[in-house]
C-alpha cells in the first residue's frame, strides 16, 4: 500500500506544472464549497436564533383561527381569554422557563407629520424580557416600561421625525371596528437584527393595549419559551392533557415559523450547489485529462508492468491512486484554505450593512453575515474532492488496461 | 523439471489483406535451467517467438507446455498470473521506471507478486549484490550507465525466482565490454539459481554463452545445434 502511494506521489509530481494546473479547479471547488456551506449554515442558525429570540420563542400558544400565513392580524379572530388551567399548567410545568402573553395588531404610527403602517406589540415588561431578548437590544436601556410608552424598532425610526422627547401617534381600528387612537412618549429604540421587528414593530404596555382595543383580558398568544435542553417533543405531549380540553387553542411552533427561512435556506443551497458542482465537474475532467496524458507518455513503463505480470487491478489502482492524490491535494489546500476563511466568517464575520440597507434578502438577517465554523462539514467537503478525484480517473484508467501489451511496449 | 515444450507453433500477422507468416511451425523443448540463444537475421520471427514463449502474446496456432501444463488456452487474465509467478523479462532498452530507484524498481516485482507479502528488503538487497550494484541502490536509472541499468534490469527480472527469464536482445544497447559483463551475469544466474533463459540476438560473442543456439530464418527453426 505504502509502495504504490509512494509512486503515485511520485508520478504526480513528474509534471510539477500540469500537476499544479489541475489541482486549481479543485482547490477553488473545495475552498468555495466550504465557505458556501460556512455561510449558509451561519445565516440558517443566526436566523433561527434571529427567530426565537424575538419572534417565535419556542412555540406559542394561539387561536385555532391563527395562522402564520395570515397578515392580516385581526383580534376578534384571533384573540382568545387564556384558560386559568393552562397558565396554572405552564407555571409548574418543569419544562418551561418562561412564558409571556402577547397582544399583536396592525396601526399607523405618526408623528404628526409622517404616517408609517406598522405592527404594534402589547406586552408585558417582566416576563416579556424573560421569555425574549428583544427588551436586551434597546438603546437606551431600559428597566420598565409604563403606559403610553413606546418603543420602536430603529428602521422604523428612520422615516420619522424624532427629538428628544418626541410623542407619537398609534391609529387603529378597535375591536368594536372604529377607528381610534392613542398618545405614546418614545422610551426608547430597538435595534435586534431581525428584519422584521427592526423594520415593522413597535412595542407598548399590554394593558395599554388591551384598554385601547376593548379586548378585556384576552391576548393574541402565549409566547413560551423552553428551557435548553428540553426537546420541543416531550413538552407537547406533556401539554397534550391539558390543551385538548380547549379545541379552540392549538399550539404553533418555532419550525412552523421557519417554513420561509428553511424554504429558502434550501433554494439557496441548491442553486450554490450548482456552481460548485460546474468547479469541480470542471476540476474532475482536469483529473482525467491529466491522467489519460500520463498514461499516453508512459506507455511503455505500463507494458512493462503488465509483462512483469501486474494484474490489472494493480494497474488501475495505480492510476486511481494518482488521481485520488491529485484530488485529495487540491481538497487539502482547499481544507486549509475554505477553514481559514470559514475560521474567519465565524469569528468576524462579512459587514455588508453598507450595501444591503432595505433589500430584503428573505432571511430574517442583516447587517453581519456571519458564517459557521463546523470541522465535520470541512472534512467532508475535503472527501468529496478525493472522491471526484477517484471517480475522475476512473475511465481513463482503463486505457491502461485496454491497449495490447505487445503494442506499447515497442 | 521445468522444461519448456512448443509444438507446432503458428504466427500469422494480418497486415491489412496480407497475412504475414511469422512463425511457421516451430516445435522445440528447452530443458530446465538451460541458457539457450535464439538466433537470425532481422524479421526472422525471434521476437515473436520470445513473446508467445513469455506468454505475451498467443500463437495461432500450436501449443506451449510448461512441464504439463497447458499454457495456450490460458485467457488473458491467467496468463497475466503466470507470468507474475513463473517468468522474468529483461528489456534490450533496459524498461526501468524512472521515478523509481534501483531498489525500487527491483521492489516493484514482488510488490506485485503475492507470494511475496514480506522480507522484500533481504531479497531485494540479495539479488542486487548478486549482480553487483548494492551500493547503487538508491540511485535513479538516470544515474546509471546502461550496462548498469540492464544488471538492475535483471535483478528485477530474479528477484521473484521464475522458471524461466526471456531477454529480448538484452545487448544490443551496450558496448561490447558491458555486452560481456551482463551476458557473465546471466550466466551466472543462470548457474546459481539454475533458472532457464533464453535470449535473442544478432551478435556472434553473445551467441557464444549459449549452451544451445535456435538458427530461425523466415520464421522456421534452420538448425539445432
Ligand atoms: N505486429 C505485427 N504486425 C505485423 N507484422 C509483424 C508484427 N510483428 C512482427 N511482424 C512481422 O513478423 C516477422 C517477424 O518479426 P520479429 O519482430 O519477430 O522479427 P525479429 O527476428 O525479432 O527481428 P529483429 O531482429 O529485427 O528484431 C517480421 O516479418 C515482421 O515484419
Ligand atoms: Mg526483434
Amino acid at each position: 500500500m505504502i509502495f504504490w502511494i509512494k509512486l503515485a506521489f511520485k508520478n504526480i509530481f513528474r509534471n510539477k506544472q500540469r500537476t499544479f494546473l489541475t489541482l486549481l479547479p479543485i482547490i477553488f471547488g473545495v475552498t468555495l464549497l466550504i465557505v458556501m456551506f460556512s455561510l449558509l449554515d451561519g445565516l440558517n442558525r443566526d436566523s433561527i436564533d434571529n427567530l426565537i429570540n424575538y419572534e417565535s420563542a419556542t412555540l406559542k400558544i394561539v387561536s385555532k383561527n391563527f395562522s402564520i400565513y395570515d397578515k392580516k392580524i385581526d383580534i376578534n379572530r384571533v384573540g382568545f381569554l387564556v384558560p386559568d388551567e393552562i397558565t396554572e399548567f405552564l407555571k409548574n410545568s418543569k419544562m418551561v422557563e418562561s412564558f409571556t402573553p402577547e397582544i399583536i395588531f396592525t396601526g399607523n404610527l405618526s408623528d404628526g407629520i409622517n404616517r408609517l403602517p406598522v405592527i404594534v406589540k402589547g406586552i408585558d415588561f417582566s416576563s416579556f424580557k424573560k421569555t425574549f431578548k428583544t427588551l436586551e437590544k434597546t438603546y437606551p436601556k431600559i428597566d420598565d416600561f409604563e403606559n403610553g410608552e413606546i418603543l420602536i424598532g430603529n428602521d422604523v425610526l428612520k422615516y420619522l421625525e424624532i427629538n428628544y422627547d418626541s410623542t407619537f401617534i398609534i391609529q387603529s381600528r378597535t375591536s368594536g371596528g372604529t377607528f381610534d387612537a392613542f398618545d405614546v412618549k418614545l422610551l426608547g429604540v430597538i435595534s435586534t437584527g431581525n428584519p422584521n421587528i427592526d423594520r415593522a414593530t413597535t412595542y407598548v404596555d399590554i394593558d395599554q393595549a388591551r384598554n385601547f382595543l376593548h379586548i378585556g383580558r384576552k391576548v393574541s398568544n402565549i409566547s413560551i419559551k423552553l428551557k435548553k435542553e428540553t426537546s420541543l417533543y416531550d413538552f407537547m405531549k406533556s401539554f397534550e392533557k391539558v390543551l385538548s380540553k380547549y379545541p379552540d387553542l392549538k399550539l404553533v411552533t418555532w419550525e412552523d415559523f421557519a417554513v420561509e427561512i428553511k424554504a429558502i435556506d434550501s433554494a439557496k443551497r441548491y442553486s450554490s450547489s450548482i456552481l460548485i458542482f460546474v468547479f469541480l465537474l470542471i476540476g474532475g475532467v482536469g483529473i482525467a485529462n491529466t491522467i489519460l496524458l500520463s498514461i499516453y507518455e508512459r506507455y511503455k513503463e505500463i507494458g512493462t508492468m503488465r509483462a512483469m505480470g501486474a494484474p490489472n487491478n494493480v494497474i488501475l489502482k495505480m492510476f486511481l491512486f494518482e488521481g485520488a492524490t491529485i484530488g485529495f491535494l487540491g481538497s487539502f489546500i482547499g481544507m486549509v484554505l475554505g477553514g481559514l476563511i470559514s475560521l474567519y466568517l465565524y469569528k468576524i464575520g462579512l459587514d455588508f450593512s453598507s450595501v444591503i440597507k432595505d433589500i430584503d434578502i428573505g432571511y430574517p438577517i442583516k447587517n453581519i453575515f456571519r458564517g459557521s465554523f463546523d470541522i465535520i462539514s470541512i472534512l467532508k467537503s475535503g472527501l468529496f474532492g478525493t472522491f471526484v478525484g477517484i471517480i475522475a480517473s476512473f475511465y481513463p484508467a482503463r486505457r491502461a488496461i485496454k491497449e495490447n501489451i505487445i503494442r506499447i511496449l515497442k | 523439471m521445468q522444461d519448456v515444450r512448443v509444438e507446432n507453433i503458428v504466427k500469422d500477422y494480418k497486415v491489412g489483406d496480407i497475412t504475414v507468416r511469422a512463425l511457421n511451425s516451430i516445435s522445440l523443448v528447452i530443458k530446465k535451467g538451460s541458457f539457450i540463444s535464439v538466433a537470425g537475421p532481422s524479421g526472422s520471427g525471434k521476437t515473436t517467438l520470445l513473446n508467445i514463449i513469455g506468454c505475451l502474446d498467443k500463437p495461432t496456432s500450436g501449443e506451449i507446455f510448461f512441464d504439463d501444463e497447458k499454457i495456450s488456452g490460458y485467457d488473458d487474465n491467467m496468463l497475466t498470473y503466470f507470468r507474475n509467478q513463473n517468468i522474468g523479462f529483461i528489456f534490450q532498452d533496459f524498461n526501468l521506471i524512472p521515478v523509481l530507484t534501483v531498489y525500487e524498481n527491483v521492489e516493484f516485482s514482488l510488490a506485485i507478486n503475492p507470494k511475496f507479502r514480506k522480507n522484500h528488503k533481504k531479497l531485494v538487497e540479495e539479488m542486487l549484490d548478486m549482480v553487483g550494484i548494492l551500493e547503487l541502490r538508491n540511485r535513479f536509472p538516470k544515474e546509471l550507465s546502461g550496462g548498469q541499468k540492464q544488471r538492475v534490469a535483471i535483478a528485477r527480472a530474479l528477484v521473484k525466482k521464475p522458471i524461466l527469464v526471456l531477454a529480448d536482445e538484452p545487448t544490443a544497447n551496450l558496448d561490447s565490454e558491458n555486452a560481456k559483463n551482463v551476458m557473465e551475469i546471466m550466466k551466472k544466474m543462470n548457474r546459481d539459481l539454475n533458472t532457464t533463459f533464453i535470449f535473442s540476438t544478432h551478435d556472434k560473442l553473445v551467441m557464444d554463452y549459449a549452451d544451445d543456439i535456435i538458427h530461425l530464418r523466415d520464421g522456421k527453426i534452420l538448425q539445432k545445434v
